[in-house]
């Protein structure tokens, strides 16, 4: 009965280990696409803005500047060359954060297969604690020398009540089987108080793997948290609008058609919006995405 | 980018299809079952 229970033991346990083997796995490969799904949402969404934000302006500037207006293609191409450069400003930003947290997700599996190794490890101490208690109990040779010692001191006490007279020799057969015994059940016992001892400490490594996982969790959520706080904050113009840096020529609130035809919108977009962000593209490249990387 | 698809409890999820929330959920319902199925595996042993 006790065997069959010892196999559903050890069935279970290799049911749970592969189930979370196989979860383990599976969570690190989902965490790495959220992280990057999560820097994706946020990228895209940044650069949706600042596109709208241009196209709003060259609007306010000139509402006849459309597809089909004088040099409108070339405006077209300078304004998506420079969302390409703004976008690929914030990709590196988030690839540097995305690679810590793959770090920390490495870390986790890690732990994660410590933690299960622990357990088995618990399951395997277990398993020799009984075996050694059940040796102790129906050890053949501690059987066969307990055997010999009765049958020894049998003859003894025969003899000693034929002649009265204790033979040495006998003395130290006695003396010898007792001690071998003796010398068996010590040693049994030092393994049982081991094992005893090796499993009290396999559980405390497994609160310290608990522990640790915890930890590595909550630092991925703060990564994480760090990297769409820096990707929202990056290249923004603070409480200024887009509008207020642009310099527009003077009486232009009066501007009529007569006028447009001489004034060269894709020259004062190109001055007063693309330039501007393509300074805050250079100077977030040089100066903060550069500190960051190191 | 391709992020690949993963199974579990017999379904096929494409994470290229999938919003960070959706898969939020999902990571958080694996992480409940890596739980459970450590608790068991420590409830087991200690019987």
């Amino acid at each position: 009965m006790e065997d069959l229970s010892e196999q559903e033991v050890c069935i279970a346990l290799k049911r749970l280990y592969d189930e979370t083997e196989s979860n383990v796995k599976t969570e690190a490969k989902i965490r790495r696409a959220y992280v990057n799904k999560v820097s994706e949402e946020v990228i895209s969404e940044k650069v949706d803005n600042q596109l709208n934000s241009i196209k709003a302006e060259i609007y306010r500037l000139n509402p006849n500047f459309r597809e089909g207006s004088k040099n409108y293609d070339k405006t077209k191409e300078i304004v998506t060359e420079t969302i390409t450069s703004y976008e690929k400003a914030l990709i590196d930003l988030g690839s540097f954060y995305d690679g810590k947290i793959e770090q920390l997700i490495l870390k986790k599996v890690e732990l994660e297969a410590g933690l299960i190794g622990s357990i088995l490890n618990d399951e395997y101490l277990y398993n020799m604690m009984v075996e050694t208690e059940n040796t102790q109990k129906d050890d053949k040779v501690r059987k066969t020398l307990k055997e010999n010692f009765n049958n020894v001191l049998k003859k003894f006490l025969k003899k000693k009540e034929e002649s009265n007279i204790a033979d040495p020799k006998m003395i130290t057969k006695l003396i010898d089987s007792n001690d071998v015994a003796g010398e068996i059940k010590e040693s049994v016992i030092d393994m049982l108080e081991r094992f005893s001892n090796e499993k009290t400490q396999n559980k405390e490594i497994m609160m310290g793997f608990e522990k640790e996982i915890a930890m590595v969790n909550a630092e991925i959520d703060r990564v994480n948290e760090r990297k769409k706080k820096s990707i929202y904050d990056a290249m923004e113009v603070g409480d200024k609008s887009l509008t207020t840096s642009i310099k527009r020529p003077r009486l232009f609130a009066r501007i009529t058609r007569f006028f447009s035809s001489r004034f060269n919108t894709a020259k004062v977009v190109e001055n007063t919006i693309i330039d501007p962000l393509r300074l805050r593209i250079e100077s977030f490249k040089n100066n903060e995405l550069s500190n960051i990387q190191g | 980018m391709k992020l690949g698809t993963v199974v579990y409890e017999n379904k096929i999820y494409n994470l290229d299809y999938m919003t960070a929330e959706e898969m939020m959920q999902l990571l958080k319902r694996i992480e409940e079952d890596k739980k459970g199925n450590f608790t068991e595996a420590k409830n087991t042993i200690s019987k």
